[in-house]
């Protein structure tokens, strides 16, 4: 699968439920050695820790949600740099072309499908490689 | 390790299964904030909570493949976000809220019987000898630094479904706890005496633990009392009370959850006390058309029922009549649900059969604890009734009653079952050898050998004397003869204790299964005459009916 040299995923997804199918889609189904963790407050240390080519970052968690935690990933300097996707419901319209504007990668709308979520991710990075 | 080896899809099809077992429990919660908010009592924090668990159900129920969930659970998501400014919902918005729910919890309804259908098809194409108590093991950890005494206990632990692990210094078993932790600790004595056998600041929790010591001396007991020991057993160790001991402080002792039938015609208020008593543990099921309680009533056989006084198609006494003309469900308790303040009514209800009525407004932990209550009650009683007071077993009467109901049932849904008579050999030498006490200790040895290594669906009973029967549910002939002659080999390397020196003891049986004998009546006979053949050809086997 071409994925851009993405070999690592760290993911922040508060829903365990949704974490295990991550887990197994991105591990089983598309390859990429994975990392999941269940609320923005660790993001950065995990991140610095981690290392990841690409972080999943879900939109809507209780206490940090995805654009603040994005905030804080780009606050760090060794973080500006990693591409980020937000995964997200959508509830209202325009609400994902907020999300667009920000320094993000793209948007993939939940609920996913955990057969092809690998092939999407491949997708995205393969236009985020002609944009940078 | 067969985790790996199985195919993203199959593991995503066992992911969602369970995950659909998981949601009553996930639409209870909803259901009864959601309720808290109709009633026009939430507090702030109820709303928002109500949104997040339905932000939740809404993506992992798509995620998993659930359309229809989840469908339902996010337009409920969109209404309810508009009440997070803390309105009062206007009657309108709240009828339509209420059915908004309801639909939520008939299409999770839906899942979760499809779900009940298609397990249990698949169980019975798995061949019935394999891999039935391997999830079933339990995890013993013994330290002791005699290798041969501690090879010999893990052994016969083995017979009964415990996998031990022998460690010889403490340092290595606390380094086994702290990636995967025991059932229950065997330990010796002699790690009592430092003080307890885990240091316990490596790990917040230890099992319960159980010292075993060459004497038994008040000061060696006391050490391992102070130690926090759960049990103390002097050497050599009679392996049925050690076995009796284990099972009651690992987890495995835990009791089947409680059978709830609520017979309600208000859909929602059904799904409520179903979901609330779920929530609780119990295995809850409701009716809302009283007019269908057969079914349930033999199928699901209910441990209690409750059931609404007033329902359009017939009222709860006449239903309760109808329950109670049947043998089989005369002591089921019976609890109407009403709103009913006048004595006088109350006791004609009571006349046809109810045994309480709980009102409908009761509190949910009470209703909780009264249905607890009842049940634990109707328990101790069947068991009274049904049970051999020295093994626990059923009695003739049921097993044989047993029997005829599932060869009925096989046959109607043109299944397989199989049908054993074991005996044990030479009895009546080990109680005279060795006394009533010791041959009663065998017995019970036995029938916990046969708890421990059948299935819970399996049927077990004392016929009386040393003989014992087993119904095997959806099991051949040939797997049961296999699964039988396992547990017998199993038997025959026991080590029993008496006072004038160790001995073994083993069984004979005799098999004959459904459809090849067609009639409970005969396949009684004809597994006796096995029985009888496994006898005259030199005891110790099983033997098929011929």
């Amino acid at each position: 699968m071409e994925s851009g040299g993405v070999n690592r995923i760290l993911c922040i997804e508060d829903d365990p439920d949704i974490q295990a199918v991550l887990r197994l889609s991105l591990e089983s189904v598309g390859g990429f050695e994975v990392r999941v963790i269940g609320s923005g407050f660790e993001a950065v240390a995990a991140a610095m820790e981690f290392t990841p080519d690409l972080i999943l970052l879900d939109v809507m968690m209780p206490g940090m949600d995805g654009p603040v935690t994005l905030a804080k990933l780009r606050s760090e300097t060794s973080l500006r740099r990693v591409p980020v996707v937000f995964m997200t419901a959508k509830i209202q319209p325009g609400e994902i072309d907020g999300y667009r504007r920000m320094d993000i990668l793209d948007v993939i709308p939940k609920p996913f499908d955990p057969m092809t979520l690998p092939a999407t991710i491949a997708e995205i990075l393969g236009r985020g490689n002609v944009r940078t | 390790m067969s985790e790996h080896n199985a195919s993203p899809g199959d593991r995503l099809a066992a992911m969602r299964e369970s995950y659909i077992a998981s949601l009553p429990e996930k639409v209870t919660q909803i259901i009864i904030l959601c309720k808290k908010l109709l009633e026009g009592k939430p507090e702030g924090r109820d709303v928002k909570e109500l949104v997040f668990h339905l932000h939740r159900l809404s993506g992992s129920s798509g995620t998993y493949g659930l359309a229809d969930v989840h469908e339902h659970a996010s337009s409920l998501e969109k209404e309810i976000v508009r009440l997070l400014d803390g309105k009062v919902p206007e009657p309108e918005t709240a009828g339509h809220i209420s059915g908004m729910l309801r639909e939520l919890a008939a299409s999770v309804d839906i899942q979760v019987e499809q779900r009940q259908v298609a397990p249990s098809s698949r169980e019975s194409a798995t061949p019935a000898g394999t891999d039935r108590t391997d999830h079933d093991r339990k995890a013993v950890y013994l330290l002791e630094t005699d290798a041969a005494l501690a090879s010999d206990i893990a052994q016969h632990l083995s017979f009964f479904n415990y996998e031990t692990s022998v460690y010889p210094t403490a340092v290595e078993m606390e380094e086994a706890m702290r990636s995967r932790l025991p059932g229950v600790i065997l330990a010796n004595a002699s790690f009592a005496k430092r003080g307890g056998c885990l240091e316990g600041e490596k790990c917040r929790y230890i099992p319960p633990t159980v010292y075993l010591s060459d004497s038994g001396t008040i000061e060696t007991r006391l050490d391992a009392v102070r130690a926090g020991g759960d049990a103390f057993f002097t050497l050599p160790v009679d392996i049925n009370e050690l076995v009796d001991t284990l099972d009651n402080l690992s987890l495995n002792a835990v009791e089947d959850p409680y059978r709830v039938l609520v017979v309600e015609d208000d859909f929602e208020q059904a799904m409520y006390y179903a979901l609330l008593l779920q929530q609780a543990g119990m295995q809850a099921s409701f009716l809302t058309n009283p007019m269908k309680i057969m079914k349930p009533l033999v199928e699901f056989l209910p441990e209690i029922i409750l059931m609404d006084i007033h329902m359009p198609e017939c009222t709860g006494a006449e239903l309760a009549s109808v329950v109670r003309q049947q043998t089989a469900f005369v002591s089921v308790p019976i609890v109407f649900l009403s709103a009913e303040e006048d004595a006088g009514k109350k006791l004609r209800a009571m006349q046809t059969g109810g045994d309480d009525f709980i009102n409908k407004n009761i509190a949910p932990d009470h209703l909780v604890t009264s249905v607890k209550i009842k049940v634990e009650r109707y328990r101790v009683l069947r068991s009274f009734m049904e049970r051999d007071s020295l093994t626990g077993l059923l009695k003739h009467s049921r097993i044989k009653e047993h029997l005829r109901n599932e060869v009925g049932r096989a046959r109607r849904r043109g299944g397989e079952l199989a049908f054993a008579m074991i005996d044990i050999d030479h009895f009546k030498r080990v109680n005279d050898t060795h006394g009533h006490l010791v041959g009663d200790r065998v017995l019970k040895g036995l029938s916990r050998l046969l708890q421990q290594r059948l299935r819970k669906t399996d049927i077990i009973g004392r016929y009386g004397g040393e003989e014992f029967a087993v119904i095997m549910l959806d099991t051949s002939g040939r797997d049961a003869v296999h699964i039988l002659d396992g547990i017998r080999s199993s038997f025959a390397r026991i080590r029993h204790h008496g006072d004038s020196g160790d001995f073994h003891v083993s069984f004979s049986a005799g098999i004959a299964d459904f459809p090849r004998f067609g009639q409970a009546v005969e396949i009684n006979e004809a597994a006796d005459r096995a029985l009888y053949a496994a006898k005259a050809g030199g005891r110790n086997r099983v033997i098929p009916a011929g």
